[in-house]
């Protein structure tokens, strides 16, 4: 009997290209940022008035593997999980999860607070949030009546 | 016959991400270790129904009061689903999710264990 039997996966191929072509597709706008590494540091940017927000999946990776620096307003988010062992290595009978180290830069649209800045990591998701300076936060302009 | 789906059906279909796993085999049970990320305990639903093990995840990425301004990570809906054959006893099936990993360790039942034979010397 094949080892392979053992686990046999069922797919929808349909939902497969979908799943393919709308990856491809989306990622057309690549000005947020360079990236390299065999993993794939996606980013989710979210803003309002106070910062912004950034999300990064990182699951499994833990805090002390992170390295998180800020040169003006870019980012640079370094990530690794180490490969496991060779004689591991030799019991899987499949290995998709990458190991080994990414690293990504982002640039923000505008200034921010690089003191201030904080990340968290949830559930195998980093979220980096960094304060904009005062002069990038919005300033009500009273009207004075003569 | 087969009746080809229509278009209006494709749009509405709900696109989910294949979570990419790590097996192994140590012949005593079947290790299996998923990234999924964003998930934890209450968005799981591993359900196993006829030799047929699913593993489906699904989050909420909200950000209230925030603007946003750049998608790349893939909406978190995961689903993946496996066939398991006779030499797992699918009654025994321990599963565990944290920092975004979730194991799965699937225990083989006694008979397919590997048995080690005994050579006497005669």
């Amino acid at each position: 009997m094949s080892f392979y039997n053992r686990l046999e996966e069922l797919f929808d191929i349909q939902n497969e290209l979908s799943n393919f072509f709308e990856h491809v597709f989306a990622n057309t706008d690549r000005t947020f940022g360079l990236y390299e590494g065999k993993l794939k540091l996606d980013a989710d940017l979210w803003e309002n008035d106070q910062e912004y927000v950034i999300k990064i999946d990182v699951p499994g990776i833990e805090k002390n593997q992170i390295d998180i620096s800020a040169i003006n307003n870019t980012l640079a988010i370094k990530v690794s999980r180490p490969d496991i062992d060779q004689e591991e290595k030799k019991s899987f009978f499949r290995r998709e999860r990458f190991s080994g180290c990414a690293e990504r830069h982002l640039t923000l649209p505008s200034k921010i607070n690089r003191d201030s800045i904080s990340a968290v990591c949830k559930n195998g998701v980093l979220e980096i949030h960094c304060p904009k300076t005062e002069e990038e936060k919005p300033r009500q302009i009273t009207i004075k009546t003569e | 016959m087969k009746t080809i789906r229509k278009r209006d059906d494709l749009e509405h279909e709900e696109r989910f991400l294949r979570p990419a796993v790590d097996i192994k085999d140590n012949g005593a049970e079947i290790t299996l270790v998923a990234d999924l990320p964003g998930i934890d305990k209450d968005s799981l639903n591993i359900q196993i129904d006829n030799n047929i093990l699913t593993i489906e995840a699904r989050s909420e990425d909200k950000m209230d009061g925030y603007d946003q301004l750049v998608t790349e990570r893939a909406p978190r809906r995961f689903k993946r689903v496996f066939e398991l054959d006779e030499s797992i006893d699918q009654s025994n099936v321990y599963a565990a999710i944290q920092d975004g990993i979730l194991t799965l360790r699937l225990k083989k039942s006694e008979s397919s264990k590997p048995k080690k034979i005994e050579v006497k010397v005669e």
